[in-house]
Parts: C-alpha cells; structure tokens; sequence
C-alpha cells in the first residue's frame, strides 16, 4: 500500500545533501556521551545516501538516546517508552517509500519494550534499527537494566545487578526470521558509520547494537573496550562489515561467515569475548511489508467495490 | 509455453513496481479531485461540502454551516488553472482506466525496440507530467506552462531521480529479429524495469551490451528465473528467450568486482548465428565474445581470498596510506562540539 | 415418523394426532423465537439465515446472538447454551423485545437455561428434540425427566420433534445437521419462502463444496415436511411493503463496511472478543479495498501501529473491546498530546477486567471519556443502531482529521451481534479521505500553529518538504520542540482542550422523543435506544408523561442539555451498567454510585439526574424499562423543578 503520491514526487527536487543538512535542535546530551557519535555518523550516512530529509523518518521511545529524532532535521516521532517499534511499524506498513529509521535505549528495547523487539525482528520489516546500549537506565538517574553487567552497582540494585546480563545479539539471533544483526561501538567511528551503512542497505530489519559509554553512570563499563584494543574483536568478512584500515588498527581478528546463523550464535553468546561486526544477514527472509503491499484504489473504484460488497447484503 | 502465459509471468515479476506506480496515480487522482472540490464553486457551497463528508451520523447533530467555518480557507482557483488541473486529472484517470495496459507493448517485425520502448514510457510519463502541472498550479504558477508538463509524451530523460525511482514497468513482447537493444542504455536509470519476452529466433547475446556495474542484466530461457527481478536494486532489463542463446545474469548487488557480479552459463557457437532484422552476424558475434571475454575475466577474479569465500583479493594499499586514511576518517567523525 | 410422547412432559401434545390437519392461523404484529443448543450444532447460523430471509420478506428483524464463553462447553449444559433469538415484527423492529414467544432447543437443558433465566414468556411454545427422554443412557433420561418438571412450573406448550431420528435419514452425523432440519421448521411455521432460504443457504456456504450446499438444502426440506404434517399452528407476521433499497448484517460488518466507506486503510488490532469479528470481515475483505488489517503482537503494538500509520497519512483505526483499551491507555494519551488523528473502535462487553466477554455491556463511558492519565481530551461517539455502526467510523474519521485528535467510537455486543435491516448505505466520494497533501510547508509554517480561538492547527506528514519536526509526547511549544516552561503547558493544555469546545459549538442539542417537556426525561445512549424508545411508546399509551433523548456524543455532550432538562420535572438515565439501589444497605445520596452517563450528566449540567441501570450481560427488555418508569415516576406533588 505504498501512499505515495505523484503530486509529492513532483515537487521533489533532486539535490544533494550535506551533513548540516540534517542537524536538527541544538543538542542537550551531557559532555562525553556516546550518542554524538552515533548522531553524527547517521547524519554522515544521510548525506552520502542521499536521502531526502522529509523523506526520512527517525522513531524512537523514551530514554537519553531516545532524544536523537530532535537532533535530526528530518521527520520524527519521540514516542513513548518502549514502544518505538510499533510507531515504526505503522509508519513503514503505511508508507514502504520512506526510509525508516529506530533509535532505542537498553531499557526502551530490551525491557519494556522487550515484547515489540521480539516481534518487529519477525516481522522483518525494513528498517534500520539501532540499540544504544550504555548498559543503564540513565534518564531516570542509574537504575538497573537488563544489559547492566551482573554485579554492578546501581540505585535499584546497590549490592549489584543479581542476574547475569541479558545479551541482545545471543537475543536476537534466537529470533525467528532474524535478517540483519551486528554489534558496533560509538569509539570506533569508523566501523561505526560502516555498521549503518550496512545496516541502511540491508532490506529488512536491521539491528544493530551500539556499545555507547555514558560519561556520568557508567563512565567505567566500557573503560577496558575503549582502551585496550585487543580487548575488542573485529569480525572480518568479504560479505561482513568492512571499514578501511580497520583491520590492521585491530589486531584481534576473526573470520565470519555472516551467512552461517550457528556460528553468529556460538559468536554472540561467547561473554569472555567482545565483538565488533556482522554477525548475520540473510536477505532471503520474508519481509512482513513486502507481503501485505496492496495496490491502492481510487475513492471511485473503492466505491463501485464497496456496493458490489453491500449488494450481497441486499434484502 | 504460449506467450500470452510468459507476458503474465513477466508482468507477475513487476508486480511490484507496478502496483507502487499505480497506487501513486490512484493516490494523486484522490488528491486532486479533492483539491479541486475544495477549491473551486463557491465560497457558499462550503457546507453542503463539509455535510457531505460528515456522513449521515452527523446529520441533524452537527451544523455543517459552523463546522465548514473551522476548516481551511476556501482560495477558489481561476477558470484557466480550473481547466488546466481539470486536464490533468483526466491524464491521471486515463491512465487509471488503462490498468496493466499502461505496462505492456507488443512489437512487430521491423519496429524499432527502443523507440517503442521510449515512447511507451513517455506516456506512461505523462502521469509525472500532470502530477507537476498540479504543483506548479498549487503553488500560484501559470497555467499556462503548466499545461506544456503533459501535454505530449514525458519521456525518461525528462524525469527526475524521484520519479525515476518510481519508474513505470515495462514488459514487451518482441520478435527476436526486433530484439537490437542499441540506445536502449539511456533509458536504463532509476528503478526501471523492463523485462522482453522474445518469441522466434533471436540473436543470442543481445543484453550482453547494457552490463555496467549498476544495470542488473538477465538472459533466461527459464521463465522462473525472472523472479530475480524483484531483488535487484537500480534499474533492470531482462530477456526471456529460446533456450539457443545465452543465458546470463548480471546483478550489482553481487558486489564490487565483476566475478561477484556476473553467472554466464553455456555460451552458444558463434557459428551458428545469423543475420536477423537490423542484427549483422558480425555485431552478434561480437556479443557472444564480449561475453565469453567477461566470463573469463569474472572466472579469474573470483578466486578464494585469504579472508573470506570468493571474491578479489582485498586491495592493499601502503601501511601509509591505510593510517592516513583511517586518521581522516576518525577526524571526519569527530568534530562536533560534543561540549554543548 | 409420529412423535414419542413422555409421561413426564406437562401438556406435551402428540404431534401424531394433528397429522395433515389444516394448521390454525394466528395472525400477529410482532413475535420472538429462540433457538437454543449446544454450542457448535449451528444454531447461530440457523438463526442468521432465518433472520436475514425474514428481513428480505419484507419483515422488520433483530436479531442477538446468545454466546457462551467457552469455545466447546460441556454437552447438554445450562451454562454451555449457544443460541440467537430473533425478534420478527410487521414495523420496524429496533431491539430484541421482552421475552420469547417461540423456542426451537436442541437439548432439554439449553431449554432450562433460558427458561430460568427468565427468557421465555409464560405462554411460549416450546419445540424440543426428545431423543434424550429414551436415550441409552439413565442419567440423561433422569435429566430429561427432571428438565420437564421444571419447566411444568411455567405454563408452556412443549412439542417434543424426533429432530435426530429424522436427520438420520438424510445424514449420517445429525449433529451437523439439526440446524438446518430446524431452519425447515421454521420455515413452516412462520411461512417464509423457501426459495429465499435456499439461496441464503448457497450464500453461507458460498466457498464449500456443493454437496453441502445440497445435504443442507435436503435437510431443510426434510423439516419443512415434517413441520407441515406435524404442526397445527403458523404465525403470519405481515411484511412492510418498502421501494426503498435495504441491507441487512450485524454491527461489526457494518462498522467495517462503515471504515471502508470512509476510506481508511489501516485497521490494526489484536484478537478480543466481541471485537474481533470486525477484523475477521475486514481480513476478508479489505485487501481488495487496498487496505490492510494488521494483526499485532499485543493490544499496545496494535494501537502504536495505528498512530504510526496516521502519523504517517491517512487516518487509521483500531479496533478493541474494554480491556484492551486499557492497555491502549498510555498511547491514547500520547496521541492526543501529539495530536494525531486515530479512530479506536470499542465494541463494549461485561467488566470489570475479562469480566463477561460475550456479553453486553455500557460500563466503559467514563473510562473512555477520563481513563487517560493526565489531561487529555478527545471525542468519544457511539452509535445507537446497526445503521448508524455503519456510519459513525465516517463521522468519526472525518472528525480526527480536522480536530487532530482521537476519536472513540463506543458500540457494545448487542450491536456487535445484532442484525438488524437498515436503508443501504449510498456511499460518496467525499465521504472518503484522500491522501493528506504532501505539498512544501510554507516558510515559517509550524507543525502546532493553534488557532487561538479554536486550537485548531495543520498537521505536516512525512514527505511534505520543509514540514521537517519531531512530534514528541513530552509538552511542547508550537514548534513541537521539548518546553518544560510553565506557561507553554498551560497554553497547549488550553488549546487541545479548545478543540472539544469548538467541537460542541458546531453541534445541535439532541432531538426529543416524544413531548418536548412533561414529567420525565430519559436519558439514554449506545445500542439502548430502540428498548428505550419501545418502552416509551408503551408508557405514553398509558397516558403517561415521558419523553427521551438518545445521545449520540458524549464527549464533548451534545449543547443545551441543561435546557432541555429543565422543561421535565425529572431527569433519569437508563443504561447497562452497575449502580447502587438508593434503599440498599448502607447507600445515602452522596456516596450513592450512579449509571456512569448519569453521573456525567450531574457533573456537567447540576441537575439531580437518577438512573436505572442493569448489568445482567442481556440487552434492556422494554417491558423492564417500562416497569422502571413506573416506578421512578415523579409524584405529582412535587412542583416543577428549578
């Protein structure tokens, strides 16, 4: 049922784009915090894609990160607390011409909103899908959440997380129907915007998990990732995600088929090791807005069709 | 098969851009008969207008009088522009009323395959013609010029990148001694789609001169193989022919060399061609060992890599290089004020 | 092929005797059958096909689903009964009447349970299968046997038909087949055309094979004879003779139908009962229409996925029953802090929480007027007849765009289930919404530019070049930018609740029916109105001084109600919903819980309104509304009230 409209095509100028194109409201995220990172490379992403600014829908919940549709001079939909992806998958159903894009906390996507993750990753629709997980509530001021590392200390949990922390790409990957799954970091920029890019051209949902320091809570989860590179592990493929020169700054390197589901798996689920890349990406999968496309009717056609309907009520 | 079966499995492989075109058509008809409703009569028929959308739930419990005055001006529109978006709306419905028609031509022998192509696209063109008269009107411009948008065909090279994406699909049915693609180049941008079921002898390499990297090219005998056409990215052609010519697919999405790109199945002899229509032995041949020359090219390139399944080797730049370039790109990503 | 008789069966009449006597005639204006079964044996569909041939006769037709919770209940089970009654009249027919006149039951114990709940009239004649008083088994043949002592309380007409016997020589399961069998009963007794059944049957199973079109039509016939040489009475109900173009089908179908007419094309839900046959038409349906029923994972993706398609275009719609508008409620109040337009479809049942899923009930007013957490105010409708099911999502629709806001359509399971024939719908171009226009937005244009007077502003989607904003639920300013500042909460708080008195002000105040002053007033709302009415007519019979109004908006109220309020020396609401007796045990004035329309009509017009509720999971029978009129009758000492 695409809704797109002659009339909105023929005022559609071709032009390019620059990054300062799609910068929206002056941002307000405190000094430090990861989300700039994974802004500006959006906005990079926009720019070389090309992609029209009112063509462009940015969909997020509630949360610090869920702040990112204000800083993007595109459309967007600062919803409610978790449920972004339902928003995103009206917007999609609706319209399939605009590119869509989700921003999601740890807390927006993996708690309250867990049910919709589940569900969205199935659906498979085409979107890209970021999950900007500083592994902490922080919004509401350092409460435990689901990725918040076991033990570690927070206002709901002062003796430490109880539970081990839930892994959204083991998550994820056990999803039916799952199509696009990688893990970046906001500190690697460059395999960051590479991620998005590979994310972006993805047909279907591509999710995509940033690991995204927060300066004030949890300024030390992240500590040894950032500054012990061989800490982090890239994953390497011809079809995987590959950002130049990366390879050569990361010495901890891996071969991965992103095609081989079982290994993407084992990979994910591994806690003793960090990884960076793509873990899996199968464009053969359906796609949920591929099968419901309707032809759309005239409000005349419509009408001889709805009386053909009310005929056989007749009495 | 009968080929009035293959024209149907090839407009099922363009189902998609179909029903995007057409639904845009449907959904600008919708609008400007509505901007019309809205905007032309009098000002004092606001309310019979506003009753009529209220429904009969709303009658006898909401004035239509006062809630017509709640809604958007009324700015009534010259008799000129009237007629003009008038005109256009007609363009519009015919092409509602053509439907699938709007997507097929039929060659002779002796046609011209890219004129009929052309002209078939123009037409269908017109609809972005119309839709463009209705802004310029919309938006205080002369009627006028804004008639000139459709009148006459609006072929290809006059459309924009967005209503190329938007690209009205084309399948036609051709004899093979028509099937010259010369010139057919041009018209392959956006998200064009164009798919010639070929009946008779035909020259057996006739696509293999639209590969670029960005064109997705398919030569079948297998009709099924057509479904390809709704997973290729950018614009396509393919060919449904007699199992004597090649069979081939190019698709950009393969990846950036051409091993990762191109399949070439069994290549026929280069003897057995012969002349057909406007196609010299000689050029055929020549696309026959233009792909035979690809083949191997694609076959050498698509070794086993150290880090990966197939495909070229990675380049590899000097360590140099490769430092400045990841330093540039950190930069490149680094520089907003991140102390706001 | 005689009938057996019981020695236990009060006044059971050998049906062998009458044999090829010309049947009695009785000539009448109105009259009500029931039938009742197992659940699964068909008697909904035998009903439907009875009721929508009667309609095409010419006859004024309701009919009310009786549905169990259970999908299979137990066999032969007081609380498993599944049935319809319908209600067959010479005028048009608005509610399903008092009690019934004829009952057709597949068991003795479906027979009990409408015969304790009061559902059958004193002098109803009974039709029951009597294979179960000589069945195999002693215990059944006990509860037969006890069934009919029961029922000698009570002074019935029981006619015992061997409806499986008979089955049997056309089928080999009659279990599959007594409906029809019944049909042909029917059919006989209120002399309907068999032609018209036979093509209603070939319209139910339309996309079966023929051969079940054939056993079915065979069976038919099969009753018809057995009824023709058996039976010694048939009812004549003369039909209106009518030009105009008729429809008939329940409230959901025409709710659908209604959101196709209005040119909608997202309907998002989630499965809950009685909602859900909305959408099990629409998926029928809609995708010819170009649109598309999205079947989400929960109640709150459901309603999400309608805001985000609005959001995005046209207006969408969901569709629920009580408790999953609960779970909307967050993101109903984000849609109308967004102000984005949306229809919710509340098909109302029996509460609180899964409370009586099957059945009626009006006791989600206040919740979907006020159940929003914070401030947030939008339409609530709801349509009083099948017809109007059909119209509202028009008028709806049409309302969300303009008003950018959030409208509820309020219906309940007697519409749901209800069929009734109304005029066919004409539907109009303008009547559907066109694809909001995506032209630039004008420099300077702002995504919340309030009318100050009306609070009205222009909605930018996705597409429109320069329209670029972030709609956010947090309060914001006209730019749609995030402001905690004091006085930007106050302002935009004051403009979207403008919207509803803008709204009002384009409203006249509700017709009266009846006189328009006198002694009391009934208010009433929803699928209540043709009982309400009914039951008016009867009192003014009797000379009495009521008149009634049927509101058709509830947010905001129609105008002028305090005003017409005050030309009756009473005021009182009559609803399906809880309220206290005022002599119960421990009830005074003030902590007395009123019918949630009356305590809304309190509120806004400072008029002592009373209620009369009931909440019994059945439809209003006019004969109660009557007896409660008499009862709640002013005295006549009182002077007319200030």
């Amino acid at each position: 049922m695409s809704t797109c409209s002659l009339l909105a095509l023929a005022q559609s100028e071709d032009r390019d784009y620059e990054r300062a194109d799609y910068e929206g409201v002056e941002v307000r995220w405190c000094p430090g915090c990861g989300d700039y990172s994974v802004l500006t490379a959006t906005q990079r992403l926009l720019a070389e894609e090309g992609l029209k600014p009112e063509e462009t829908v940015v969909v997020s919940g509630i949360g610090c990160s869920s702040r990112f549709p204000h800083y993007m001079n595109t459309y967007g939909f600062h919803g409610i607390h978790g449920r972004a992806l339902t928003l995103a998958t009206g917007v999609k159903l609706n319209r399939p011409e605009l590119s869509v894009f989700v921003v999601m906390g740890d807390g927006d996507c993996c708690s309250i909103g867990a049910g919709h993750w589940l569900h969205a990753t199935r659906y498979n629709i085409d979107m890209v899908v970021l999950l900007l997980d500083n592994e902490i509530y922080g919004l509401t001021k350092k409460q435990t959440s689901p990725t918040t590392p076991q033990g570690y200390k927070s206002n709901t949990q002062p003796r430490g997380s109880f539970l081990p922390a839930l892994n959204p790409l083991e998550a994820t990957l056990g999803i039916t129907n799952a199509s696009f799954v990688a893990q970046t970091a906001e500190w690697v920029p460059a395999h960051l915007y590479a991620t998005l890019q590979a994310a972006y051209r993805h047909k279907g949902f591509a999710f995509v998990r940033i690991l995204q320091r927060c300066p004030h809570f949890t300024p030390d989860i992240m500590n040894e990732l950032v500054t012990d590179r061989d800490q982090v592990q890239l994953l390497m493929h011809d079809d995987g995600i590959n950002a130049p020169g990366l390879d050569k700054v990361f010495e901890n390197r891996r071969v991965h088929d992103p095609s081989n589901l079982d290994a993407a798996r084992r990979l994910a689920s591994d806690s003793q090791q960090t990884r960076l890349g793509l873990f899996f990406r199968d464009e053969s999968l359906p796609r949920y807005d591929d099968l419901r496309r309707t032809t759309r009717l005239t409000a005349e056609e419509r009408i001889e069709l709805l009386n053909e309907e009310l005929a056989l009520y007749a009495v | 098969m009968p080929s009035d079966e293959m024209v149907r499995q090839a407009l099922e492989a363009v189902s998609g851009p179909r029903e995007a075109f057409m639904s845009a058509v449907k959904v600008a008809v919708d609008q400007v008969e509505s901007y019309l409703d809205a905007n032309t009569g009098p000002e004092e028929a606001k309310p019979e207008r506003a009753a009529s959308e209220l429904g009969r739930f709303a009658e006898g419990r909401i004035d239509p009088q006062r809630f017509a005055a709640l809604t958007g001006e009324h700015e009534p529109l010259d008799d000129r522009s009237q007629e003009v978006l008038e005109e256009a709306l007609e363009v519009l419905r015919a092409l509602v009323k053509k439907g699938d028609e709007n997507f097929l031509v039929h060659l002779e022998e002796g046609d011209s395959l890219v004129d009929r192509v052309e002209a078939a696209l123009a037409a269908s063109g017109r609809a972005f013609g119309a839709a463009e008269a209705v802004e310029r009107i919309r938006t205080g411009g002369d009627a006028q010029t804004a008639r000139q948008s459709f009148t006459g065909g609006n072929p290809p090279g006059r459309w924009s990148r967005a209503e190329r994406r938007l690209a009205p699909p084309l399948v036609v049915s051709v004899p093979g001694s028509a099937l010259d693609v010369e010139g057919m180049g041009r018209l392959l941008e956006g998200n064009i789609r164009i798919v010639l079921v070929v009946d008779g002898p035909a020259p057996p390499a006739a696509l293999v001169p639209l590969m670029t990297p960005g064109v997705f090219v398919l030569q079948t005998s297998d009709s099924k193989e057509l479904a390809r056409l709704s997973d290729a990215a950018g614009p396509a052609i393919a060919a449904l022919l007699p199992d004597t010519c090649a069979g081939f697919v190019h698709d950009p999405l393969g990846g950036p060399t051409l091993g990762q790109r191109l399949t070439v199945g069994e290549i026929p002899d280069a003897k057995t061609v012969r002349m057909l229509g406007t196609m010299t032995t000689w050029r055929q041949a020549e696309a026959l060992s233009q792909l035979a020359a690809l083949k191997s090219a694609s076959e050498a390139v698509a070794l086993p890599s150290a880090n990966g399944k197939s495909g070229e080797p990675m380049e590899e730049p000097a360590p140099a290089d490769r430092l400045a370039a990841w330093l540039l790109d950190q930069a490149n990503l680094t520089d907003v004020d991140t102390a706001s | 092929m005689a009938a057996l008789s019981s020695a236990v069966s009060p006044e059971v009449r050998d049906s062998s005797r009458v044999k090829h006597a010309p049947p009695t005639v009785h000539r009448l204006d109105e009259h009500t059958v029931e039938i009742v079964s197992d659940s699964g044996e068909g008697a909904q569909k035998c009903g439907q096909i009875f009721g929508t041939v009667s309609a095409k006769m010419g006859n004024g037709v309701w009919t009310v689903e009786i549905i169990p919770a259970e999908i299979e209940p137990p066999a032969r089970s007081v609380a498993g009964t599944s049935g319809i009654r319908i209600r067959i009249g010479s005028g048009p027919i608005t509610n399903w009447g008092d009690e019934t006149k004829l009952a057709v039951a597949f068991n003795e114990q479906s027979l009990l349970s409408r015969h304790r709940i009061g559902a059958l009239a004193d002098d109803a004649t009974i039709l029951v299968e009597n294979r179960w008083a000589t069945h195999d088994d002693e215990a059944i043949r006990d509860q037969w046997a006890s069934a009919m002592e029961e029922l000698s309380e009570r002074n019935y007409t029981i006619i015992e038909v061997p409806m499986e016997e008979e089955c049997l020589t056309v089928v080999e399961n009659p279990r599959l087949g007594k409906n029809m069998f019944v049909l042909g009963l029917l059919a006989f007794v209120y002399d309907r055309d068999l032609d018209r059944i036979r093509e209603q049957i070939a319209f139910a199973f339309l996309n079966k094979p023929k051969k079940i079109y054939e056993r079915n039509v065979a069976l038919l016939e099969l009753g018809h004879g057995w009824a023709s040489e058996n039976l010694d009475f048939q009812y004549h109900i003369p039909s209106i003779e009518t030009d105009q173009e008729m429809v008939v089908m329940n409230g959901n179908q025409a709710f659908a139908m209604g959101a196709i007419a209005s040119g909608m094309e997202l309907a998002a839900m989630y499965p809950i009962t009685p909602a859900t046959s909305v959408s099990h038409y629409l998926c029928d349906v809609f995708e010819r229409f170009g649109g598309i029923v999205h079947q989400a994972e929960d109640e709150i993706a459901a309603i999400g996925v309608a805001i985000g398609a609005s959001y995005s275009g046209k207006v969408a719609f969901t569709i629920t029953s009580g408790p999953g508008m609960a779970l909307k409620t967050e993101f109903l109040g984000m849609a109308v802090m967004t102000e984005i337009p949306l229809v919710l479809l509340n098909v109302q049942r029996g509460g609180p929480s899964t409370g009586l899923p099957t059945k009626v009930e009006q006791s989600d007013l206040l919740a979907s007027i006020f159940g929003q957490p914070g401030d947030a105010p939008h339409v609530v409708m709801a349509p009083a007849t099948i017809e109007e099911c059909f119209h509202a999502p028009i008028t709806a629709r049409r309302i969300a765009e303009t008003f950018r806001t959030v409208v509820m359509i309020l219906s309940d399971a007697n519409l749901a289930t209800g069929v009734q024939p109304f005029p066919k719908p004409d539907p109009q171009v303008s009547w559907q919404a066109p694809m909001p226009d995506q032209a630039p937005v004008p420099e300077g244009a702002r995504p919340y530019d309030w009318d100050p007077e009306t609070g009205l502003s222009r909605r930018f989607i996705p597409g429109q070049p320069g329209g670029m904003h972030t709609v956010t639920s947090l309060a914001h300013d006209e730019d749609s930018h995030v402001a905690y500042d004091a006085e930007i909460n106050q302002r935009s708080s004051r403009m979207r609740s403008r919207k509803l008195a803008a709204l009002q002000h384009t409203m006249s105040p509700p017709p009266i029916y009846g006189e328009e002053s006198g002694d009391l007033l009934i208010v009433g709302w929803g699928s209540t109105k043709g009982a309400i009415q009914e039951a008016l007519d009867r009192v003014r019979a009797e000379g009495l001084s009521v008149s009634s109004t049927h509101l058709s908006f509830l947010s905001p109220l129609e105008p002028g109600l305090g005003e017409i309020f005050s030309r009756f020396r009473k005021v009182m609401t009559v609803e399906i919903n809880y309220s206290d007796e005022p002599d119960d045990p421990y009830i005074t004035e003030e902590n007395r819980r009123r019918g949630q329309l009356a305590w809304l009509l309190r509120a806004t017009t400072l008029v002592d309104v009373d209620c009369w509720t009931r909440v019994l999971g059945e439809p209003l029978r006019p004969g109660a509304i009557v007896e409660a009129i008499h009862t709640h009758m002013p005295t006549k000492k009182r002077g007319k009230r200030t």
